[in-house]
């Protein structure tokens, strides 16, 4: 399993991946830091509010397009790039292959986050030559990782779309549909139901008349379980004509 | 060493109401370089992708080494290496970058094994260049040293000269008796190319339509196209009556073209010439032949004769 592992990672070395895990976190924290430099000088600076708004930029608009891309770059790369029959002609059943690529997301992921928040915390101090309390630089970094699992929770559905189509294009469209339909229904009752837009009344308060974190965690616990097992099922039986 | 290392068992996939592959046997031993031969969409990559665990069977078993293949983990394919239609390699990693992602899968342990593979095929000096910039004869190569490198007992290429040049068509040749002699690997090579199969292989498999018309050793096939003689007369049913009744010829045909065929070994093409002078029968023509293997497969594939010894 540990070598399925070091494969998964071996694939990503000098891929143009790389340039939108780079691009994801950078943009931003670029627009993050031009909204504080046009609010400098009403208000004095804030490490709270700086690493909330870069936060709610990730969780809203960069996280759901930009994962389910990678996500569907992940899991579908192998019958692009026709590299399918060799992945599935070792001596490891395709769970175990899948198992592998579900783990190698959590790095490539959380590095899309880790940057943000590095960059983030980078350049705050353009404006403050201050530290962030303990407390505060504790609380940001756990709502990225907090993040980090809600997003990931979202994984499943978005390497289904790939392995169906085979192709990581529909994962990619899945992605701007999430974006699109979270900012509808954010704003409806069935926020907590929605798995794109639950992360966010969890993560924040987005609307608080239906704040319901279990609710939430129910809804991103079943949108993990469900196409889980749907893929689990369908890529153990699915026949690999091409590639 | 005349283990059976692959043994296939009445496989079947049926798809859209058509069955791809309809009920084959197949069997490979230990040492042979086994030409499976059959026309473009005859079923030949069905049955592969099948042996590989690519596919799941509607019907059958594949066993490989004594293990038959399924759905889970199949340790057994450690000894099995593969190029299946065409080899693809991820275009952002060098050609040993590749074969060290293989390595790592298959667990290859030795660090020359990645300069041996690389060296059998020619490619070494080639090892830091991205597969992405490879030519088709290159990836042809490559895929052939990705799937030696953990020093498989059987090697399976599907069509491995498919759109190459006449120089790479030769080079991979070469290749496949190369590693047949020299690493002793047992090879099952497809191909819908007669000349081909014919310079290489040991044993042949014919797939039409999905079914398994012949498979049988290649000394035996090149046997079987044998010698006959071939007259043009002007009286065919009398010629072949005097001929049968005359000389005792039992294997006596009328082909296509009209053309009296002698299948029989032992006579003399002046004799029969003599006899059929003297009975008044005008003999336009008498010919020494022999079948070529295209003949043959043409012959198998629109329901001729089959199997005759």
């Amino acid at each position: 399993m540990l070598d399925l592992i070091a494969c998964e990672w071996l694939k990503w070395r000098r891929s143009r991946m790389l340039w939108l895990i780079l691009l994801g976190a950078l943009l931003p924290a670029v627009l993050n830091f031009f909204v504080e430099v046009h609010n400098s000088s009403d208000a004095a600076f804030q490490w709270k509010g700086y690493f909330g708004d870069n936060l709610m930029m990730m969780m809203m608009l960069m996280c759901p397009a930009l994962y389910a891309l990678l996500v569907g770059y992940l899991f579908a790369r192998e019958f692009q790039e026709r590299t399918v029959n060799n992945m599935l002609t070792g001596p490891y059943s395709r769970n175990m292959v899948l198992a592998a690529k579900f783990i190698i997301a959590i790095p490539v992921l959380g590095s899309v986050l880790l940057l943000a928040f590095l960059l983030t915390f980078g350049s705050a101090f353009v404006f403050t030559s201050d530290l962030p309390s303990a407390s505060v630089f504790w609380h940001a970094l756990g709502k990225y990782g907090l993040l980090l699992a809600l997003e990931y929770a979202l994984v499943p559905i978005a390497a289904a779309v790939a392995l169906l189509w085979r192709s990581y294009i529909p994962a990619m469209g899945l992605g701007v549909f999430a974006v699109i339909s979270e900012l509808t229904i954010m704003q409806s009752k069935y926020i907590m139901y929605y798995p794109w837009s639950a992360p966010l009344n969890i993560l924040d308060t987005m609307n608080e008349h239906y704040k319901s974190t279990s609710t939430g965690v129910i809804t991103m616990v079943v949108t993990f379980i469900v196409p889980l097992l749907f893929i689990v099922t369908y890529f153990r039986r699915a026949d690999v004509h091409s590639g | 060493m005349n283990d059976v290392i692959l043994k296939i068992r009445g496989l079947r996939k049926h798809y859209k109401g058509v069955n791809a592959v309809d009920g084959i046997d197949m069997a490979l031993q230990r040492g042979d370089i086994y030409g499976f031969l059959g026309q473009n969409g005859a079923g030949k990559t069905t049955t592969i992708r099948m042996l590989m665990g690519l596919i799941q069977p509607t019907t059958g078993t594949v066993e490989l080494f004594g293990e038959k293949i399924g759905k889970g983990k199949n340790p057994v394919l450690r000894k099995v290496g593969s190029v299946i239609e065409y080899p693809g390699f991820y275009p952002n990693l060098t050609a040993i970058e590749n074969l060290e992602l293989h390595g790592k899968m298959m667990g290859v342990k030795q660090s020359d094994a990645f300069e041996d593979a690389l060296q059998t095929t020619g490619l070494w000096e080639a090892r830091n260049r991205k597969a992405s910039n490879f030519s088709l004869g290159m990836k042809q190569r490559l895929g052939i040293a990705r799937a030696i490198l953990h020093n498989p007992e059987l090697l399976i290429l599907d069509e491995p000269t498919n759109g190459l040049d006449p120089m790479g068509i030769k080079e991979i040749r070469h290749l496949i008796q190369e590693l047949a002699q020299k690493r002793k690997i047992t090879i099952l090579v497809s191909s819908h190319i007669l000349s081909e199969v014919e310079q290489l292989a040991t044993k042949v498999g014919i797939i039409h339509r999905g079914r398994m018309l012949e498979e049988t050793s290649m000394q035996q096939l090149k046997e079987r196209n044998r010698q006959y003689i071939s007259l043009q007369v002007d009286d065919l049913e009398r010629s072949k009556e005097l001929l049968v009744k005359e000389m005792g010829i039992r294997d006596c045909r009328v082909d296509e073209d009209g053309w009296l065929r002698i299948y029989d070994d032992g006579h003399v093409p002046g004799e029969m010439n003599k006899l059929l002078v003297r009975e008044g029968i005008l003999v336009n023509s008498l010919h020494a032949m022999k079948d070529s293997l295209e003949d043959y497969f043409v012959r198998l594939v629109e329901g001729g004769a089959v199997g005759h010894a």
